[in-house]
């Protein structure tokens, strides 16, 4: 009996300090995290590059199985979604015509012009592997990388509008960093008046405008695209349109498909300032 | 260690990190439909409790600290301090359980869990604010320990039906029999 007591404690006594020396583990993690902030965070992304693999035999069934519900889905509402196609393409052969005469104009302008348009925007497209799965961070894995060429703090966008931006790209894979996201702060320009403001992610689908310069030229329906300010956003892409919110305030109803993300395009931002961009993405990211 | 050699705690261990990977991956697919809106509990966290206050000596407590140090890093928390606080509250629930070998009512272990959830939910957001990570709104916490405590009976019924992790006597295993001979 005295023995097995002798014995009890020994093993209390090592397992306190095993319990302790994980604690400690993860205290000093936890300490270099906060410390060295993107070091630590280039880390994790080559750990997910490791770890994500050995979830893919989990993900494939259930990816099949979602995209098939979705399927049902989508099949559901063809029939009213074919209606209202049908009444949109009649409105929009009028346009069509529009457009076309409006091309030809603008070519022969541009041809008289001898304009050169680069090609500023070039782009690569990525399926999107996993999303975040904490309700406080919005971002999504892309299966594009360094391999790939893309870079730290490039936009995201999908077949309409912007999803969000690159903030940790590995070898192989990436994170975007959605503009709902709460640390995402977008400058934009509203057409057709032109003013700027910022949009601040708020974690819902209408993010709110803030910093508007006059909110009386501003009406709902109006467009929102980026401004290109600060060098984080190349100019020009849509983002959405202008609605009121229940609140009273500007919001704008996002024109990308939050719902459905599966493939989106990385754009290349070649104006980009990659100084300041370690300090707004990364940090802005995690520590803001 | 006589721990080594029991195959109980192999099986549930290994029961307890295929449950974990199941979690993780339905967290981390980009669900279409419904996922956006929810506001995901801390399931892997409920879990763990349930199984502790259950089978505390069926849960290697690192087995389930590296569990949640991988969901640090795969669900992009700050890493290291989820873990680490929670890490406290199975190391008391486990060593606790052991000892006093209580077993809870269904509204009593509701009671408790959540306590456990919220202590740890409010230490990580202090912690959080005071290091200047990102500070959710208070709102979000409110509502994610409300979908917690709904989904709780269901995290039971499933620890009990279909993983078979049972209250019990605990002569059924040989740490629980060798402590109640002593006693």
């Amino acid at each position: 009996m005295n023995e097995r007591n002798l014995k009890g404690d020994y093993l209390k006594g090592l397992r306190t300090i095993f319990v302790l020396s994980l604690f400690l583990i993860s205290t000093v993690i936890f300490i270099i995290w906060k410390i060295d902030n993107p070091r630590v965070e280039r880390l994790r992304m080559v750990a997910l590059e490791k770890i994500i693999p050995s979830f893919e035999w989990l993900l494939t069934p259930m990816r099949a199985f979602v995209n098939m519900s979705d399927g049902i889905e989508t099949y559901n509402g063809l029939v009213k979604e074919n209606l209202e196609l049908r009444f949109e393409l009649r409105r929009l052969s009028n346009w069509r015509e529009a457009a076309i005469r409006l091309e030809e104009e603008n070519s022969k302008l541009l041809q008289l012009n001898k304009v050169n348009i680069s090609p500023k925007l070039k782009h690569i497209t990525g399926l999107v592997l996993s999303d975040s799965g904490s309700p406080y961070r919005r971002s999504v894995l892309l299966n594009v990388g360094n391999r790939d060429g893309v870079e730290d703090g490039w936009a995201v966008m999908d077949d309409s509008g912007l999803i969000g931006r690159l903030a940790g790209v590995g070898e192989k894979l990436s994170r975007v960093v959605l503009l709902i996201d709460s640390s995402s702060r977008v400058p934009i320009k509203v057409e057709p008046s032109g003013m700027k403001a910022l949009i601040f992610g708020d974690n819902t689908f209408n993010p709110p405008l803030e910093i508007v310069e006059n909110t009386d030229l501003i009406r709902s329906g109006d467009r929102v695209v980026t401004s290109g300010d600060g060098k984080v956003f190349p100019s020009g892409i849509l983002l959405g349109h202008i609605i009121r919110g229940p609140d009273e305030r500007l919001r704008v109803k996002l024109v990308a498909d939050y719902k459905r993300l599966k493939f989106l395009k990385v754009v290349k931002t070649p104006e980009i300032d990659s100084s300041k961009l370690s300090s707004q993405i990364i940090l802005n990211g995690w520590t803001d | 260690m006589a721990g080594f050699m029991n195959i109980t705690l192999w099986t549930s261990s290994i029961k307890y990190l295929l449950l974990s990977f199941i979690i993780i991956s339905v967290q981390i697919l980009p669900l279409p439909i419904v996922q956006q809106e929810i506001l995901w509990p801390d399931l892997i966290f409920l879990f763990s409790v349930g199984w502790l206050l259950r089978k505390p000596d069926q849960l290697p407590i690192m087995v389930i600290y590296l569990v949640h140090l991988i969901s640090d890093i795969v669900l992009l928390r700050p890493i290291g301090l989820w873990s680490g606080l929670s890490l406290i509250v199975f190391v008391f629930v486990k060593w606790r359980i052991y000892k006093t070998k209580a077993i809870f009512q269904i509204g009593q272990e509701l009671i408790f869990v959540m306590a456990l959830l919220a202590l740890v939910l409010i230490t990580n957001l202090i912690l959080q604010y005071m290091f200047k990570i990102l500070n959710p709104p208070i709102t979000m916490i409110m509502l994610q320990m409300t979908f917690s405590l709904l989904i709780y009976p269901l995290v039971m019924g499933i620890l009990h039906y279909i993983l078979g992790v049972r209250y019990g006597k605990h002569e059924d295993n040989i740490i629980g029999s060798r402590r109640g001979s002593e006693i």
